[in-house]
C-alpha cells in the first residue's frame, strides 16, 4: 500500500502514535461506510434558518458534513462524503458547483446522490448519468480528474444536500482538516479508520469553547462537532492553524509508538549529529582554522570566535544575495562532511554552521546541540503531533559542562546575521524542540527584550516651491530584529524589485513621490542597514491666508502604530518582536509663517511600552523627539483593552500638529 | 551595493563566454542552431529583465479543407537566476478543435552539451469555466542558469470554426524578433488588419505571408494603467477560400456574414416555452408601467436567478444551451443568460438582439477584417421606442445604432451592475449587434462622468464636551455603485472593515455605531448609511480639527507619478459630490475659504458659510477625462491639488 500521490507525504525518519494514538484495528477488517443522504424534504429547523448577519449567518449554513475515511481496505481506501447546507443568499449558490477530485485510472465512483429541495418542497434530484468529467492534469498515463457536477434551480432559500462514496488506491500519510468555514456548520461528523499495518495517531487542535468531541470506537477515530461558528478574524491575531479548530490525522513509523516518538527521534538525531562533530579529525581542522586553543580558551571565547568566523567567511548557501545567485556554479555540489566542506569551500548550509558551532562547543565538553524550530508566523511547534514536518529550521543550544536543565542555556543562530546570542524573531516564542542523547525535549524559544533591537530615524522636514509641496529627507538604520527580516529580503529581491522595495519603504505612494531613496550596508551583516529617503507630498495645502496653520508632523519617517478595532478580542495580539523606535525631526517653518508655542511634553508609561513625545521650538520651526518602546510582543485577549488604550494614544500623539502663526520670522 | 554588482556580473559574463559549448555538437534542432549561433553576449551589468526571447514564431499552413496545421516556437536566452518561469514553454489550445499536438522541449545550457528534454508534457485545464476543453500544455526543461538558451516547439491540426486568426505580438519580456507566417493553397485571398498599433504588410513569397516586428518592449502592468494587452501589436487576419471549394470553418467575408453565421448556430435556442412564457408573464404582471420597466425587471430576474456556471465543451463555447434548459436548471454562462433573457421577452413581444463584445481587452475588432477572436463575451440589446424620452437612469446605457434604431444595452452576466447601466469594463467597446443580414458594428457608449457619481451628505453635531455625533449617508450610482456591491456581497465584514478604515484615516478613532446598506435601490443606487462617534480621549486634548468631507479623496485614487512613465488611466469618469452641516462649533469660527479651479477634463469647486454654530459647505470634483499621457501629468497633479483642496476643508470643533 503505498501514499495517494496527490498528497505532501510526511517527511522524516519519524516515529510513533497520538495526543491519542490508534490502537492498529485487526486486519482488513471491513467496514459499512455509514454515509447515507439527508432528508428529502427540509425540517421545520432547516425552513426557520434565515440569514442573520449579526449574528454570523449570511450567505449559508452548513447543515450536515459527514467524512468517512477508511483506509484499512487492503491496496485501497473508500471516501464517504455527505454535505447538506441551507442557501441563504446568491453569494452562496457556489457551493452546489459541486467536484470531485480523483485519479483517472484508479478512481471508482460508487455512490452519487444529489439534490435541490426547493423551498415549496419540490425536489430536484441530480443523477449519477448527469456527472460529467474534467480533465484536470494529464502526463502520459497518469491523469487526474475532477467529476464535476452543477445542482440545478439553486436559489437563496433551498436547500441542498450531496454526497458520494469514492473508492481509491493509497492512503493519505497525513492530512490536516480544519473545522471551522467560512459558515457556520451545524453538525460535523468525521470517522477515520485507518490503515492497520501501521500506528496512528490524530490531535484536535483548538478546540477550546467548542462543542467538538473525539472518541476512538472499533478502532475508529470520530470526531463530532455541533454549531460550530466561523473563526474570527482580527488584526495581528496568531497565525491561521495557530486559531482554528482542526483535526491532524496521521500515520507513524512503522515499529514506533506515540510515546516513544521524541525520544527516540531525539536519540536518532543526537548520534547523527554526534557522529559529523566528534570525529577527531574534524574537531582538530575546526580548531586548527578557526585558531581556537582548546586549552587556553574558554568557552565562551571559544564560541564567539566560532560566531564571528562564520559572519566574516562564510555564505550561507540560504541567504544568497541575487547578485550571488546570478554567478554560474559549475560544481556547487558540497563534500560528504559538511562541517570540513563548510571550512574548505566556506560555504554552507545553516545546518552546517550549525555543526560546526556544535563541534567547537562539544570540544570544550559543553552539552550542545541542534534545536529544531518552527516559524511562527506560519505555525507553532505542537509536541502532541509526533511529525518533524512542524519545523522550518535548526539553532544551537549550548549547555555548560555541569549545568542542569533548570539552568538558562545559550541559544545561537550562526550566520544568521544577528548580534552573538539572538535568535531570529520568528523563531521566538514558541517551543523548539531540543536534540539530547537522552531523546527529544520541548523547550520554550525565548524573546529578546526591546533594547536590543532599536530603529532610528533622523530627519528634516521643508515646504517648498512656494510652499506647494512638503519635502521630507530622512534616514533610518536599525540593530538587532529591525534589519534583519529586511536585509534578507532585499537582498533576494532582483535590481528592479529592491528599488521598488526601497521606494515602498520610503514611504512611496498614491500622496508622496520619492525623490531618492537608497539603501546601504545591505551586504554587509555587521553594519546597520541604514535606508536614506528624500520623498515629497503634494496633499498639504498651506492655506496662505488663513492666521495659524497647523501641520501634522507624522509621516513615513515614523512606523505607524497598529489601528486596533474596539470590542471583545478573541485572540492574542501578536507583534513581530519587542524593540525601540527613536525618531528625530527637524520641522521648518512654511514660507511667510513662524512658529507658535510648542505643545507640551508628553510621557505614557504602561506595562505594553513607553512612549514619549517631546517637540521644541526653535528660529526656524521645531524639533521632535519622539521615542516608542514597545516591550510586549505577545498580548493576551484579556489585557487588550489597556493596549488598545495605550496604542490610540500613542496614534493621537503622533497625530498632533505643530502650530504656526502667519507672519515673518524674526 | 553598485560595486557589488559589477563585481559579480564581470564574474558571470566571464564565466559564461568561457564556457559556452560549441553550438554545432549541441544536440538541439537546426532551427534553435541558427538562433543559437547567433545570440547575443549578455554584458556586464545584470540585465533588468530575466529574459530576453530571441524568436516568438507562429506559423499557419492552411489545407485545402480548410484545417490549418498550427506551429509555434519559441527561443529564450536566460538572463538572470529569477529566469524560473520561463523554464516551462506553454501552448493554449482546444482539445475539440485542435488534434495531433505535440511538444519538444531543448536546453542548450552554458556549460555541457544541448539536449532535448525527454520526459511527458503535461495537458493542464486552467480556465476557470465549469467544464471546459481549453488546456495548456506544459512542457519544460531542468537546471537553467544565465546564460542558458531554451527553445520550444508546439505543433497541432487545428479544424477552425472560422476561417481567421488573431495572434498578439509581445510577451511580456523583451522580444527581438517576433513573426506570424500564414501559408494558404492557391486560390485562396487573405485579407489582414493590424490593431492596437500599426504594423507592416506581410513579405510575400508565393503563398506565403510573413509579418514581423522586431525589439517589442516588454509591457509592464501598472497600478491605475492601461491594459497591456491592449498595448500589444495584434495582427488579425482572414484567409477566404475560392467561392466554391468545401471546407470546415466558415469564411468571414463581413461582419453580416459572422451575424448570420452565429445566429445559424444559435438562433434556435432562444426558442419560447409555456415554461419561459409562464415566468416572464410572472414577472410582467406587475409591469403596467411599460415594456422598459418589464424589460428591465426581466433582465434583473436573469441576471440574479440563474448562477453562472460556464460548460463549454465543444461548440457549446460558442452555442448557448437552449433558453427553456437554462430557466429549469437556472445556470449558464454569458451566452445563456442572454439567451434566455432574449426568450423571455420574445415571449412578451419584445424585440432584441444578441450582442458579441469582448469584455477584457479594448480595441479587438478590426471594422475590415471581421474575427470571432475578436469576442469573448455576450451581451443583450434591447430596442426603445424613437418616439419617448429615454429615462435618465438608462441613459448612461443607450446607443444610437443606426437602422437598429435606439438600443438599450444589457449585461444579464454582471450580478452587480444594475440595469440601466454600463459597466467601465464594456463602455466604449465595439460590439456586433447581431440582427441577422442587419447585424452591424455598434461602439457602446462611452461612460459619462454624470453616471458615476457619489453624493456623500454629512450632518454632524459637536457637543459641549468634543463629543462628535454623525450621519454619513453616501449614494453611489453607475459603475461606483457596481464595485460597492461587488464588495459588499462578496465579504460584507471586509466591507465593514474597509469603511472603517477609510474614516479612520480622516477622523482617528471615530466609531461606526450603525451602518446600513440598501445595496440595490429602485434607481440602481448603492447607498450606505452610517452613524458615527467621536469621543475625546482621557487625557490626550481632543483635535481642534475636523474633516468636512471625510473620505472624499479616497473616491479619486493617485498613483506615484516619480517614475512612472506610462499614462495614468482612469477606469471611469466620475462625479464627487459632497455636502456637509456641522451643528456646535466654537462661536466665531471661520468657515473655511472656498475654492474653484477647472482644467482639461476636470473641475473641482468648493464652498462653505456659517450661520450661527453651523457650517454648512459642499464641494464637487467632476473628472470627464480617463487618460493623462506623461506629459500631462502636471495637468494630473493640479487635479489633485486642486480635489485635495476643494475636499480637504477642515473646520475647527474647539476654541
Amino acid at each position: 500500500m503505498t501514499p495517494i500521490r496527490w498528497t505532501f507525504a510526511v517527511a522524516a525518519v519519524a516515529v510513533c502514535a497520538a495526543a491519542s494514538a490508534v490502537t492498529p484495528p485487526r486486519a482488513a477488517e471491513r467496514t459499512k461506510l455509514r454515509i447515507e443522504p439527508g432528508p428529502t424534504a427540509m425540517t421545520a429547523e432547516e425552513k426557520a434558518l434565515e440569514a442573520d448577519p449579526e449574528n454570523g449567518v449570511r450567505d449559508a449554513v452548513i447543515l450536515v458534513e459527514e467524512t468517512f475515511r477508511d483506509e484499512d481496505l487492503g491496496e485501497d481506501m473508500a471516501t464517504g462524503y455527505h454535505f447538506r447546507a441551507k442557501i441563504l443568499s446568491n453569494e452562496a449558490r457556489a457551493v452546489a458547483d459541486i467536484e470531485i477530485p480523483m485519479y483517472a485510472d484508479d478512481g471508482k465512483l460508487d455512490t452519487w446522490w444529489g439534490r435541490t429541495i426547493l423551498p415549496d418542497g419540490t425536489v430536484l434530484e441530480l443523477p449519477k448519468s448527469a456527472l460529467e468529467r474534467q480533465s484536470v492534469a494529464k502526463a502520459g498515463r497518469d491523469e487526474f480528474i475532477a467529476l464535476k457536477a452543477a445542482l440545478p434551480g439553486v436559489v437563496p432559500g433551498c436547500v441542498i444536500d450531496y454526497g458520494w462514496v469514492l473508492r481509491e488506491s493509497g492512503y493519505l500519510p497525513f492530512d490536516r482538516i480544519e473545522l471551522q468555514r467560512d459558515w457556520p456548520i451545524k453538525s460535523f461528523r468525521y470517522e477515520w479508520k485507518p490503515y492497520s499495518q501501521r500506528p496512528a495517531a490524530y490531535k484536535l487542535s483548538r478546540t477550546e469553547g467548542l462543542d467538538i468531541k473525539s472518541q476512538v470506537e472499533h478502532q475508529h477515530i470520530v470526531v463530532v462537532g455541533h454549531d460550530l461558528a466561523p473563526p474570527v478574524v482580527e488584526p495581528l491575531m496568531p497565525p491561521k492553524p495557530e486559531v482554528r479548530a482542526a483535526l491532524v490525522l496521521y500515520y507513524l513509523p512503522i515499529g514506533t509508538t506515540f510515546e516513544s516518538y521524541w525520544g527516540n527521534m531525539g536519540v536518532f538525531l543526537d548520534r547523527f549529529v554526534t557522529y559529523l562533530t566528534e570525529r577527531k579529525r574534524t574537531v582538530k581542522r575546526v580548531l586548527q582554522t578557526l585558531e581556537i586553543d582548546a586549552k587556553k580558551s574558554s568557552l565562551d571565547d571559544a564560541l564567539r570566535k566560532a560566531y564571528a568566523w562564520i559572519d566574516a567567511n562564510v555564505e550561507r548557501s540560504d541567504l544568497r544575495s541575487f547578485e550571488e545567485l546570478q554567478q554560474v556554479q559549475r560544481d556547487d555540489k558540497s563534500g560528504k562532511d559538511p562541517i570540513l566542506d563548510l571550512l574548505e569551500r566556506r560555504k554552507g548550509s545553516a545546518f552546517s554552521t550549525d555543526l560546526l558551532m556544535i563541534t567547537v562547543a562539544r570540544a570544550f565538553d559543553a552539552r550542545a546541540s541542534l534545536i529544531f524550530v518552527a516559524d511562527r508566523t506560519e505555525s507553532l511547534f505542537d509536541i502532541g503531533i509526533r511529525a518533524m514536518s512542524q519545523f522550518d529550521g535548526t539553532l544551537v543550544i549550548v549547555r555548560e559542562k555541569g549545568s542542569t536543565i533548570r539552568d538558562r542555556p545559550l541559544i545561537l543562530a550562526p550566520g544568521s546575521g544577528l548580534p552573538y546570542g539572538e535568535i531570529p524573531w520568528w523563531y521566538s516564542g514558541g517551543e523548539g524542540l531540543e536534540i539530547t542523547e537522552g531523546g527529544g525535549r520541548a523547550l520554550t524559544m525565548p524573546f529578546a527584550d526591546s533594547a536590543s533591537s532599536v530603529a532610528k530615524r533622523e530627519g528634516t522636514v521643508a515646504f517648498s516651491d512656494g510652499n506647494f509641496s512638503l519635502v521630507g529627507k530622512w534616514t533610518e538604520s536599525g540593530t538587532g530584529q529591525v534589519a534583519l527580516a529586511e536585509r534578507r529580503r532585499l537582498r533576494k529581491l532582483s535590481p528592479e524589485d529592491r528599488t521598488k522595495r526601497i521606494d515602498r519603504l520610503c514611504g512611496a505612494g498614491p500622496e508622496r513621490d520619492v525623490l531618492s531613496a537608497e539603501v546601504r550596508n545591505l551586504d554587509d551583516p555587521k553594519a546597520p542597514l541604514e535606508v536614506a529617503c528624500e520623498v515629497e507630498a503634494t496633499d498639504v495645502p498651506v492655506d496662505d491666508t488663513a492666521d495659524v496653520y497647523l501641520l501634522h508632523w507624522s509621516g513615513p519617517w515614523i512606523e505607524e502604530v497598529p489601528t486596533l478595532p474596539e470590542g471583545e478580542r478573541h485572540n492574542a495580539v501578536v507583534f513581530d518582536y519587542p524593540r525601540v523606535e527613536r525618531m528625530h525631526l527637524a520641522v521648518a517653518a512654511p514660507e511667510g509663517f513662524v512658529p507658535g508655542e510648542a505643545p507640551d511634553a508628553v510621557r505614557l508609561d504602561t506595562p505594553f511600552g513607553r512612549y514619549e513625545l517631546r517637540i521644541t521650538r526653535t528660529d526656524s520651526g521645531f524639533e521632535v523627539d519622539r521615542t516608542l518602546d514597545l516591550r510586549l510582543p505577545v498580548v493576551r485577549p484579556d489585557d487588550y483593552r489597556l493596549l488598545r488604550s495605550f496604542l490610540d494614544r500613542v496614534a493621537e500623539w503622533d497625530r498632533s500638529t505643530l502650530p504656526f502663526r502667519h507672519g515673518e520670522a524674526g | 551595493m553598485r560595486g557589488l554588482v559589477s563585481r559579480t556580473a564581470c564574474v558571470v559574463a566571464v564565466v559564461i563566454a568561457a564556457a559556452m559549448p560549441p553550438v554545432a555538437e549541441a544536440r538541439i534542432p537546426d532551427w534553435a542552431k541558427a538562433i543559437a549561433e547567433a545570440a547575443p553576449t549578455i554584458g556586464p551589468e545584470i540585465p533588468p529583465e530575466p529574459t530576453r526571447v530571441l524568436l516568438d514564431e507562429t506559423t499557419v499552413t492552411v489545407q485545402p479543407d480548410g484545417r490549418y496545421e498550427l506551429r509555434m516556437r519559441r527561443a529564450i536566452q536566460v538572463l538572470r537566476s529569477d529566469a524560473g518561469r520561463f523554464r516551462i514553454g506553454k501552448f493554449h489550445y482546444d482539445e475539440t478543435t485542435c488534434d495531433k499536438v505535440r511538444s519538444r522541449a531543448w536546453h542548450l545550457p552554458p556549460f555541457g552539451r544541448g539536449r532535448r528534454n525527454r520526459e511527458d508534457a503535461v495537458d493542464v485545464t486552467l480556465s476557470d469555466d465549469f467544464l471546459t476543453d481549453s488546456r495548456t500544455r506544459w512542457v519544460h526543461v531542468d537546471d537553467t542558469a544565465p546564460g542558458s538558451l531554451v527553445f520550444f516547439e508546439f505543433e497541432a491540426v487545428v479544424t477552425p470554426y472560422d476561417l481567421t486568426y488573431d495572434t498578439s505580438f509581445g510577451v511580456g519580456v523583451r522580444v527581438d524578433r517576433s513573426r506570424f507566417t500564414l501559408t494558404t493553397p492557391p486560390g485562396w485571398t487573405v485579407r489582414f488588419d493590424w490593431l492596437h498599433a500599426d504594423g507592416p504588410d506581410p513579405e510575400v513569397r508565393g503563398e506565403t505571408r510573413i509579418w514581423e516586428l522586431r525589439d517589442l518592449e516588454p509591457v509592464a502592468v501598472e497600478p491605475l494603467g492601461e491594459d497591456p494587452n491592449a498595448r500589444q501589436p495584434r495582427l488579425v487576419v482572414a484567409f477566404d477560400p475560392p467561392a466554391d471549394a468545401r471546407v470546415s470553418g466558415v469564411a468571414l467575408r463581413d461582419w453580416t456574414a459572422l451575424g448570420s453565421w452565429f445566429e445559424s448556430i444559435a438562433g434556435d435556442r432562444r426558442a419560447v416555452t409555456p415554461a419561459i412564457s409562464e415566468a416572464a408573464k410572472g414577472i410582467a404582471a406587475d409591469g403596467e408601467a411599460g415594456a422598459l420597466r418589464r424589460t428591465r425587471e426581466t433582465a434583473k430576474f436573469v441576471r440574479d436567478r440563474v448562477r453562472y456556471v460556464a460548460k463549454e465543451l465543444g461548440i457549446g463555447g460558442l452555442r448557448p444551451h437552449p433558453a427553456s434548459e437554462v430557466l429549469e436548471h437556472l445556470y449558464g454562462d454569458c451566452k445563456d443568460k442572454a439567451t434566455l433573457l432574449q426568450a423571455m421577452l420574445a415571449s412578451e413581444g419584445q424585440r432584441s438582439y444578441g450582442v458579441l463584445v469582448n469584455l477584457t481587452t479594448n480595441d479587438t475588432v478590426s471594422s475590415s477584417v471581421p474575427s470571432m477572436g475578436a469576442f469573448n463575451h455576450f451581451i443583450v440589446a434591447v430596442p426603445l421606442p424613437a418616439d419617448v424620452p429615454v429615462p435618465n437612469e438608462v441613459s448612461g446605457a443607450t446607443v444610437e445604432a443606426g437602422s437598429l434604431g435606439r438600443l438599450l444595452i444589457v449585461d444579464p452576466t454582471d450580478e452587480y451592475a444594475a440595469i440601466g447601466t454600463l459597466s467601465s469594463d464594456l463602455a466604449g467597446k465595439t460590439g456586433l449587434v447581431l440582427a441577422d443580414r442587419q447585424s452591424a458594428l455598434v461602439r457602446l457608449p462611452e461612460g459619462r462622468a454624470e453616471d458615476n457619481r457619489v453624493e456623500r451628505r454629512l450632518e454632524a453635531e459637536i457637543g459641549p464636551d468634543g463629543t462628535i455625533a454623525a450621519t454619513l449617508v453616501t449614494t453611489r450610482r453607475g459603475e461606483s455603485a457596481t464595485r460597492a456591491r461587488r464588495a459588499w456581497r462578496d465579504d460584507a465584514e471586509g466591507f465593514r472593515k474597509a469603511t472603517a478604515r477609510a474614516l479612520d484615516d480622516v477622523w482617528p478613532r471615530v466609531a461606526i455605531e450603525d451602518q446600513t446598506v440598501e445595496d440595490e435601490a429602485a434607481d440602481g443606487a448603492f447607498v450606505e448609511t452610517a452613524r458615527l462617534r467621536l469621543v475625546p480621549l482621557r487625557g490626550v486634548p481632543a483635535p481642534k480639527l475636523l474633516a468636512v468631507f471625510p473620505g472624499a479623496l479616497g473616491e479619486l485614487p493617485r498613483v506615484s507619478l516619480g517614475r512612472r512613465e506610462t499614462a495614468v488611466v482612469y477606469e471611469y469618469p466620475r462625479t464627487l459630490r459632497y455636502a456637509s452641516v456641522v451643528h456646535g462649533i466654537p462661536e466665531g469660527t471661520p468657515a473655511p475659504s472656498g475654492d474653484e479651479a477647472s482644467g482639461d477634463g476636470w473641475s473641482a469647486v468648493s464652498q462653505a458659510a456659517v450661520e450661527g454654530d453651523t457650517l454648512t459647505a459642499s464641494s464637487e470634483v467632476v473628472l470627464s477625462r480617463r487618460r493623462f499621457e506623461p506629459d500631462a501629468f502636471r495637468e494630473l497633479k493640479k487635479l489633485w491639488v486642486a480635489a485635495r483642496r476643494a475636499t480637504g476643508a477642515d473646520v475647527q470643533v474647539r476654541p
